[in-house]
């Protein structure tokens, strides 16, 4: 009954206004990320918010800080830092101060993995910057491009962007990183207390760096004594009352250690009022001359600033330790789904819902077998029990899947969804039968050959 | 063919669609540009000529541009609301000229982030509205206006990480690159010359260099300034003298000490405030010449500005504790806002307030929550 020709140059119509159409959506959708390609571009990946106190976040620093998170991975966790005076640098316990680490938290993402659009406690769409900064810690290394298989974001990418153990492991190994970047590439602050890494003070050049260790002048200068930056300046208080603009990134998180965000009038983590280099001693100021800023830096290297503040390293049990890393499993709640392209609104995407059968934060990613089919988010988490997760759509996430027309290869195509997970075991396939069927029955249609 | 006719009518229908869908996105892009006050200068404020401070309150998400009398800068009136990146305020140029101003800001929507390109805006304090002019500037490099307000200047950064010196010309919003440099640590606009040329510094390993470069002329080195890193740079009102403070050892501590160039054939420098010890803060001249120079505090009291005229040196009224940072002159010199520090001195400024020093001895302390942005003075 129906020919072949009419019917494909009617299909072949159809994907012309689809295109059209999607371009216009897509074009619209992707048009913040044009400067940069992020490894999900140009889709987010969603993800858990935890409570509006960040009790679970600070939790998580705390592990994170001492090395209990993920001590076993080389990606996660962190490395011996080392200590002693340039030239006799030995391996440490891998630590860095919690103090530095979660100031650095607040001042990059005010401790959130989600966006601003996602409440806390739900599932929704991630915090990633247009310079590809994502989650807590803005982790961007490693996160531009896709860096897994077949041009997908890697198992460490997906864990980075939805997991707030994994994200906030990652910024701390990077701390860590920074630091270890003395003395070879970077200057040594505490020439006269051996490096020592339980010195918060000491961490005055790892923390500028983590923010990149940029000159005077520069564009994102954060040396102290730039000229564009204002001078004097009071302490940068960690309330939003203070433009950023005048402050050298160390400086502001150093002014959000002393002064704690508050939330319903208490305090998120206790004041330390560490010492910032007095530049009005030779000590300090020979090494900001603009002569010393010189790689590898060795002008750089600076006493320990006093009065000097000892970090007082959390206790994490191993018992804490599980509750925040659970132990999630992957649940599917279907094996197949269809799509009507010409469908009513339920008919032309299908959903499928990813549980969390077991404990903790399920991190996941879905991929798909065939370029015509569009999975969004492409990425996400999921709750399990002992996660509070009270806002509409928790503990699960909603895979949306919809086609893009202009790459089906034919009016009846199918193709699979893969749900993996970098956290959990196992792999759910999904079947996705996709009919695009175009019906032409308006009076004066030809359907003659 | 019926198809064929229909399929060119449906296509027909697509184009047309599309042609709707531009019309409508460019009428919202209008509609943007007029909320923003690009296309829709206000009716002029009733302004007085007396002398009134221009200043910006900073919000998390949006600064607030204010006006207010001198001799009550807390009887405020909005003019404008800047919306930007959160937690990033607008970064003005150093003064006011003929009632304008300029500013860089990262606007909202982009990384929250240094490095981020900023937008460059002009904003008539008369009118109430405000320009972009630019979208590619440094956010911590502020622009500056000439003596006329004809031009201005800002800094790019290219993405080959070379600085760029921009000249726009406000009449016709012209754009020109004045002087592009690679190999330096940075280059700060600090002013025009009595001649219209962009005074500009350089940091190099060496120090601070000043520099002049003319509009279609090659820079030209004025002289090295410091071998160290000089701040605090300011043109005088007729921009043949420029002021700014530079390091030195002092009883075995670093300070700040004023330092001022008279340009010319041979210029020159000298140290207008050398007699005095300690920390010297923000060089700021009077329309007659003068200038005010903050000084850190005592170990037992407060310390105000010092106003040097000529060889005399005249302290202004000083607070109980704390010390003052000059912003900047009212237009005829009766008023002088400074940024007023409660500590003693750099390494512990203390908090901060924006405060007007007045001619009777007053001193009157602008009331906020938030940081105050000095932008410069307007009225007699």
């Amino acid at each position: 009954m129906h020919n072949s020709l009419p019917r494909s140059r009617v299909i072949a119509s159809a994907f012309v206004v689809a295109l059209g159409l999607a371009a216009i959506l897509l074009g619209a959708r992707a048009a913040p990320h044009e400067a940069h390609a992020c490894a999900f571009d140009p889709l987010r990946p969603s993800t858990y918010e935890a409570d509006r106190l960040r009790e679970r976040y600070l939790f998580v620093l705390d592990a994170a800080a001492t090395d209990q998170l993920y001590p076993e991975s080389s990606y996660f966790g962190l490395p011996a830092v080392e200590v002693g005076p340039r030239g006799n640098r030995v391996s440490g316990p891998a630590a860095v101060p919690v103090e530095v680490l979660r100031s650095i938290g607040w001042v990059e993402s005010t401790l959130t993995m989600g966006s601003r659009s996602t409440k806390f406690e739900s599932i929704g769409p991630a915090l990633v910057s247009f310079d590809c900064g994502h989650g807590i810690m803005q982790v961007t290394s490693g996160m531009t491009v896709p860096l897994g298989a077949s041009g997908l974001p890697s198992s460490n990418q997906i864990a980075v962007a939805t997991s707030d153990t994994h994200n906030v492991a990652r910024g701390a190994r990077i701390l860590a990183a920074k630091w270890n970047d003395a003395p070879g590439l970077r200057p040594v602050a505490g020439r006269d207390t051996g490096g020592a890494p339980t010195l918060i003070e000491n961490w005055y050049y790892a923390t500028w760096s983590y923010n990149g260790f940029t000159g005077p002048g520069s564009k994102q200068s954060n040396h102290p004594l730039d000229p564009n930056l204002g001078w004097p300046r009071s302490e940068y208080r960690c309330n939003g009352t203070q433009s950023r603009t005048r402050y050298p990134y160390q400086e502001l998180v150093y002014g959000c250690m002393a002064n704690p965000a508050e939330r319903d009038g208490q305090d998120l983590w206790p004041a330390v009022q560490a010492t910032l280099p007095d530049f009005s001693q030779p000590q300090f100021f020979n090494a900001m001359r603009l002569g010393s800023f010189s790689f590898p830096y060795r002008e750089m290297d600076i006493p320990t600033p006093q009065p000097a503040h000892r970090t007082v390293a959390p206790t994490v049990s191993a018992a804490d330790r599980a509750a925040l890393i659970g132990s999630p499993r992957l649940g599917i709640d279907s094996t197949s789904v269809a799509i009507q392209a010409n469908g009513t609104p339920d008919q032309v995407t299908a959903t499928i819902r990813v549980a969390n059968p077991g404990t903790g934060v399920l991190s996941w990613s879905a991929t798909a077998s065939d370029g015509f089919l569009i999975v969004d988010p492409p990425a996400g988490s999921a709750v399990g029990s002992g996660i509070v997760c009270t806002a509409a759509g928790c503990p699960d996430t909603e895979i949306t899947v919809t086609i893009n027309p202009t790459l089906l290869p034919a009016s009846r195509a199918s193709g699979t969804i893969t749900i993996n997970s970098p956290n959990a075991p196992g792999t759910a396939t999904i079947r996705v039968q996709v009919f695009a069927d175009f019906e032409v029955a308006a009076p004066g249609t030809s359907r003659s050959p | 063919m019926a198809l064929q006719s229909r399929l060119r009518r449906l296509l027909r229908l697509v184009s047309a669609s599309a042609a709707l869908l531009t019309l409508v996105a460019l009428g919202a892009a209008f509609s943007v540009i007029v909320r923003s006050g690009q296309a829709d200068p206000r009716p002029e404020l009733a302004i007085s000529d007396r002398p009134t401070l221009v200043f910006a309150e900073f919000g998390l998400n949006a600064d607030e541009i204010l006006i207010a009398p001198a001799e009550d800068p807390n009887d405020r009136t909005l003019i404008q609301t800047v919306p930007h990146a959160s937690g990033w305020g607008l970064n003005p140029s150093p003064q006011l000229v003929n009632g304008r101003s300029a500013y860089t800001v990262l606007p909202a929507g982009v990384t929250p982030n240094r490095n981020s390109p900023a937008e460059l805006w002009l904003l008539d304090v008369d009118t109430a509205s405000a320009t972009r002019l630019a979208r590619d500037a440094d956010l911590l490099a502020a622009p500056v206006l000439a003596q006329d307000g004809a031009v201005l200047a800002y800094r790019r950064t290219e993405g080959s990480g070379a600085q760029s010196l921009v000249r726009v010309d406000l009449e016709t919003r012209t754009r020109r690159v004045l002087h592009t440099d690679g190999s330096s640590f940075g280059l700060f606009p600090v002013g025009f010359d009595d001649d219209g040329a962009l005074l500009f510094t350089r940091l190099t390993p060496d120090g601070t260099d000043l520099l002049r470069v003319a509009d279609g002329s090659a820079a030209e080195l004025i002289l090295h300034a410091s071998d160290e890193i000089a701040r605090d740079w300011s043109v005088a009102p007729d921009g043949d003298a420029v002021a700014f403070v530079a390091p030195l050892l002092q009883a075995e501590r670093i300070v700040h000490q004023t330092q001022v160039i008279a340009l010319g054939d041979q210029p020159s420098v000298e140290a207008p405030a050398a007699s005095l010890s300690g920390e010297q803060y923000a060089p700021t001249w009077r329309r007659d010449g003068a200038l005010a120079i903050g000084r850190e505090a005592t170990d037992t009291s407060g310390v105000g500005p010092i106003v040097v005229d000529g060889a005399n040196l005249s302290p202004m009224a000083a607070p109980s504790s704390g010390f003052d940072v000059p912003l900047g002159w009212s237009v005829v010199g009766g008023y002088l806002a400074v940024r007023h520090f409660t500590g003693s001195g750099s390494q512990s400024a203390g908090e901060e307030t924006l405060l007007v020093i007045g001619p009777a001895v007053s001193r009157v302390v602008v009331e906020t929550t938030s940081e105050l942005i000095f932008l410069g003075w307007i009225g007699a």
